[in-house]
């Protein structure tokens, strides 16, 4: 019976080693499927940085569009059809499993409908687009969003003064300044026009001074009996938005 | 009888064993993970996206597409891409007609593995469309 009672005992000290061993293995596995695991969403995590600049960049360029086209002469209700557009194409090209991208077109004053365009009197013109953003992204253990907001902005500054010719002759200089998003920008073409009684009179050509910082000089002579004169400068930038300013120049 | 259940123990240990031993040779049947294959998918995904991103921050991608100047835009990824990656890129429309009847690459595929780029271009000028762009990228072996 003693002898029994030792065999047990030892039997029970390997059993215990075994199962340490056991143990130690077992963890050493989880170890290493962990560290496994642990590189993917490193990587994942980038190409879902590189994803999201994509779509902010495509939301840009569909702002820029829209508003280009507008400011052309097209309809307002073009920049939700776009946006649309983009959003479903990017659910149906989703490389996660699942990419919803909502936007509201900015509604507070001064925007109305997503966009503010302002051609005043006063020698200063806005065109502008706003949109608020929100990207939702759900795929296999990756579900994230991104709220942004778009602001394209072109605006121009015009100043002008004139000197009197021989009768109603004016030799006018105008000084335009444009801007992209508050930025200096350079403009791609200008169509003037200067006002003799209650017509505006398209200028056919005119001297223009880049000076490669967004400001540009034009002069023209303009055959008018008005004073002060008044001209109008519409402007169109490498974006191909356009946007309008009056102004009333002085007599220098 | 005393014997035989002495033996019982030691067989249950030599289990034991053998059942660690199992666990532990099953580790090496599964493949480890080739993390440098990894790292370079990973590193030629970044340089394609990159490129195309850069490409596309002026709008100048889309004006490419629209003016269909191929050939202006393999030179220019050929020199925004480091020397010894091959590049096949593929333009798709939104209905997915492919655009480019050329092909737009700077030769012929230089290894095996290849990581493919797909990049959704929206066009800024005033007529509206959207491109798919499937960029195939190869490291020379």
């Amino acid at each position: 019976m003693k002898r029994k009672k030792v065999d047990r005992g030892k039997s029970g000290q390997a059993l215990v080693i075994t199962a340490l061993v056991i143990l130690l293995l077992v963890i050493s596995t989880f170890y290493y499927l962990y560290d496994i695991m642990k590189a993917r969403p490193e990587s994942s995590e980038r190409s879902l940085n590189d994803y999201v600049l994509m779509v902010r960049l495509g939301s840009m360029h569909t702002l820029v569009s829209s508003l280009a086209n507008v400011t052309g002469g097209g309809e307002n209700q073009l920049l939700v059809v776009n946006l649309e557009v983009w959003s479903n194409k990017l659910k149906e090209e989703c490389p996660y499993g699942y990419c919803l991208l909502n936007f509201q077109p900015w509604n507070f004053s001064p925007y109305s409908s997503g966009f503010y365009i302002f051609w005043g009197d006063n020698g200063f013109g806005i065109s502008s687009c706003l949109v608020t953003f929100n990207l939702t992204i759900y795929g296999r253990n990756l579900q994230s969003t991104f709220e942004y907001s778009i602001n394209v902005t072109t605006s121009i500054n015009v100043q002008g003064f004139y000197s009197v010719g021989n009768e109603n002759l004016k030799h006018v200089t105008v000084v335009c300044n444009v801007f992209n998003e508050g930025s200096p920008a350079l403009a791609q073409s200008f169509n003037l026009h200067y006002q003799n009684g209650s017509s505006w009179i398209q200028v056919q050509s005119y001297g223009l001074t880049d000076y490669g910082n967004g400001t540009y000089r034009i002069t023209f002579d303009a055959y008018t009996s008005t004073t002060p004169v008044h001209v109008s400068v519409k402007a169109c930038d490498t974006r191909q938005i356009y946007v309008q300013a009056n102004a009333t120049c002085s007599e220098s | 009888m005393r014997i035989q259940k002495c033996r019982k123990g030691q067989i249950r240990i030599l289990e034991a064993f053998f059942a660690a031993l199992l666990i532990f040779s099953s580790l090496f049947l599964i493949s480890a993970p080739s993390t440098t294959n990894n790292d370079e998918s990973n590193s030629l995904y970044t340089v394609g996206i990159n490129a195309l991103l850069q490409l596309d921050s002026d709008g100048s991608l889309s004006k490419l597409i629209k003016k269909k100047d191929w050939n202006a835009l393999r030179d220019i990824l050929r020199q925004t891409l480091p020397s010894g990656i091959w590049f096949n890129l593929t333009i798709l429309d939104g209905q997915g007609n492919q655009l480019n009847d050329v092909v737009i690459s700077n030769g012929g595929q230089v290894s095996d593995t290849i990581v493919s780029v797909e990049y959704l271009c929206a066009a800024s000028n005033p007529s509206y469309s959207i491109y798919i762009l499937h960029l195939q990228l190869a490291r020379a072996d």
